[in-house]
């Protein structure tokens, strides 16, 4: 029997990028209908938790153990959100020695500090906090708990 | 008013967003093949380093200054510009996307604001959003604006100024060598010059009639710009192009007809890939071969073929047995080739395709086929569903050794955090 085409896929082209599904109910001829159909709705996607402003998000990869003290492992996925302000205590990427590296904001009184949570990287003062450069605010971290998943690249690619 | 937008050294500072080690070195861009300088950062101008320069030369001159060079990644410089563009068009919907780092906006329905202030904070959060520094120059029309982009580039440190007044234009018109006015090419410029024409002031002090003699209608429209008149008009929409091709250069000797071939759907894919982005289908097609006109002690040979089609298509798999069949036409033994291209033209909207007698019985299995495929590589990548006849080796490919990774548009490619 045939379908009903009840979404149109003008109305999903939004939803390009996450799961496209068609929403097809049992012809009328062969029974009774779905009592759901005037119910329902585009199923959620995972780009729905993510990301609210595609034009200034970015992602990037964790390598080595460095960041495990503010939360991020090897692997991890960070969704880096550059239309955001760092606040108290935001997990922030920023430029170091010609790569990236995370850091987490904490305020204390008038001061600033960069905190690593890892002895070999003492927190660090911020000189300057209203110029604090800045390449991203963290706002998600994806993790995959059966990440031992290698890329393309092997575990480690080299960074350039 | 008038704004113009323009990147600072667009694809350099793409590059420099993703790999923050070639902040503050010298960085060149190089054309297709790897042979030449297309784009430079303001550190390599200084050095002396121009457009087009060869990059064994400037190597060996200035490699011990730091030099960075990189092959071209149009597909990180393409997402980088749609960022960009996305950012400007939330301050106005009457915009003109230029070029891939250049964009002018009409603000007429913007009486009441701030100009000043509304433009800074487009340009700001420009660069705290996508990591890109722009120029913004403002004026009465579209030229002067460009004009005043480029001052603003050079004698500003903010990367932004407005011509106020008449002092202001005349104070940049006078500024402004004649040769670097936009549209005025090197033909005319030398023109120009031999008149005692120096600066783009002298030209706007010409009498129009003599303009339009020297210059026909488009350098008098240019003239009545610079003296505030708007002449050249808004282009919202990008208006429909004449055909869509590709023909990229070799990156070794070809001679076999298997290896054209392949290189020829890999082109003839991509056109078609931008023919359906705009609901575009074509009647004519054209295929072309040619060896290198530079290897002049080699034996030469050129040869371009063309077909029309019964009916208007967009079917992949329907222009590459055409295209295949043209080459198979001019395909000599014996040559060593540099390139083959392919060049779709008439085109018709989809939806206005004019279907005869004859036309395919398969039509609508056609369509199924093509919308499978698109909807495939929609999602899980360019030519991830391909035809084999594609090949994967593409041994004929340009060189592109320095290429950076896609780093917005591959998951793989993505930036390391340490």
């Amino acid at each position: 029997m045939e379908s009903h085409l009840l979404v149109s896929k003008e109305s999903l082209a939004e939803y390009k990028d996450s799961e496209i599904s068609y929403f097809i109910a049992p012809g009328i001829a062969c029974g009774f209908p779905s009592p759901a159909t005037d119910s329902l709705e585009v199923r959620l996607s995972i780009t729905d938790f993510f990301t609210s402003n595609p034009t200034a998000t970015f992602f990037g990869r964790a390598i080595g153990s460095s960041l495990e003290g503010i939360g991020i492992f090897e692997n991890d996925v960070l969704v880096i959100d550059r239309s955001l302000r760092p606040v108290n205590n935001d997990i922030i990427v920023m430029t170091y020695e010609g790569g990236f590296t995370a850091k987490k904001v904490v305020k204390e009184g008038n001061e600033v500090f960069l905190i690593s949570e890892n002895p070999e990287y003492p927190p660090v003062k911020v000189a300057d906090p209203d110029n604090l450069i800045v390449w991203g605010v963290v706002s998600k971290i994806i993790k995959d708990p059966r990440s031992v998943v290698k890329n393309r690249y092997g575990h480690i690619r080299k960074v350039i | 008013m008038i704004v113009h937008a323009d990147c600072d050294a667009f694809y350099v500072s793409s590059e420099r967003v993703f790999n923050p080690s070639l902040i503050g070195k010298p960085v060149v861009i190089l054309s297709n093949g790897d042979h030449t300088v297309v784009a430079l950062s303001k550190e390599a101008k200084a050095l002396g380093i121009k457009r087009g320069d060869n990059i064994k030369r400037i190597m060996a001159l200035y490699g011990h200054h730091g030099l960075q060079a990189l092959s071209s990644n149009y597909t990180l410089y393409g997402d980088m510009s749609s960022r960009v563009m996305e950012v400007f068009g939330q301050y106005t919907p009457d915009m003109e996307f230029y070029s891939i780092d250049e964009a002018f906006a009409n603000l007429y329905r913007h009486k009441y604001i701030d100009l000043d202030s509304y433009v800074m904070d487009a340009k700001n959060k420009i660069l705290q959003y996508t990591g890109i520094p722009v120029s913004v120059g403002i004026g009465q029309t579209k030229a002067l604006a460009k004009t005043a982009t480029k001052y603003a580039k050079k004698e500003t440190a903010n990367g932004f100024y407005r011509i106020k007044n008449n002092e202001d234009r005349i104070r940049l018109l006078k500024w402004l060598p004649v040769g670097d006015v936009w549209g005025i090419g090197s033909k005319y410029e030398e023109k120009l010059l031999a008149m005692g024409i120096k600066t783009a002031y002298d030209f706007s002090i010409m009498p129009g009639e003599k303009v339009n003699e020297l210059m026909t209608i488009v350098g008098y429209r240019l003239w009545c710009e610079l003296n505030g008149q708007q002449r050249i008009n808004f282009e919202y929409e990008v208006p429909n192009k004449k055909g869509i091709g590709s023909a990229k250069g070799f990156g070794t000797k070809v001679t076999e007809l298997s290896q054209l071939q392949e290189a020829l759907e890999v082109y003839l894919s991509r056109c078609c890939d931008k023919l359906r982005a705009q609901n575009l289908a074509c009647k004519h097609l054209s295929v072309f071969i040619h060896t290198n006109p530079f290897a002049t002690e080699e034996p030469q040979y050129y040869k371009s073929i063309e077909v029309e089609l019964p009916v208007a298509t967009y079917h992949t798999h329907l222009l590459k047995e055409e295209a295949n069949k043209l080459l198979k036409g001019i395909y000599r033994i014996g040559f060593d080739y540099k390139r083959v291209g392919v060049f779709l033209s008439r085109l018709v909207p989809i939806g206005a395709i004019q279907s005869n007698l004859f036309d395919n019985p398969n039509t609508e299995r056609n369509a199924k086929l093509t919308a499978v495929l698109d909807a495939m590589n929609g999602r899980y990548g360019r030519d991830k569903l391909r035809f084999a006849s594609m090949g994967y080796k593409h041994d004929w490919k340009a060189r592109a050794d320095k290429l950076s990774l896609h780093f917005t548009t591959d998951k793989d490619d993505i930036i390391l955090i340490q």
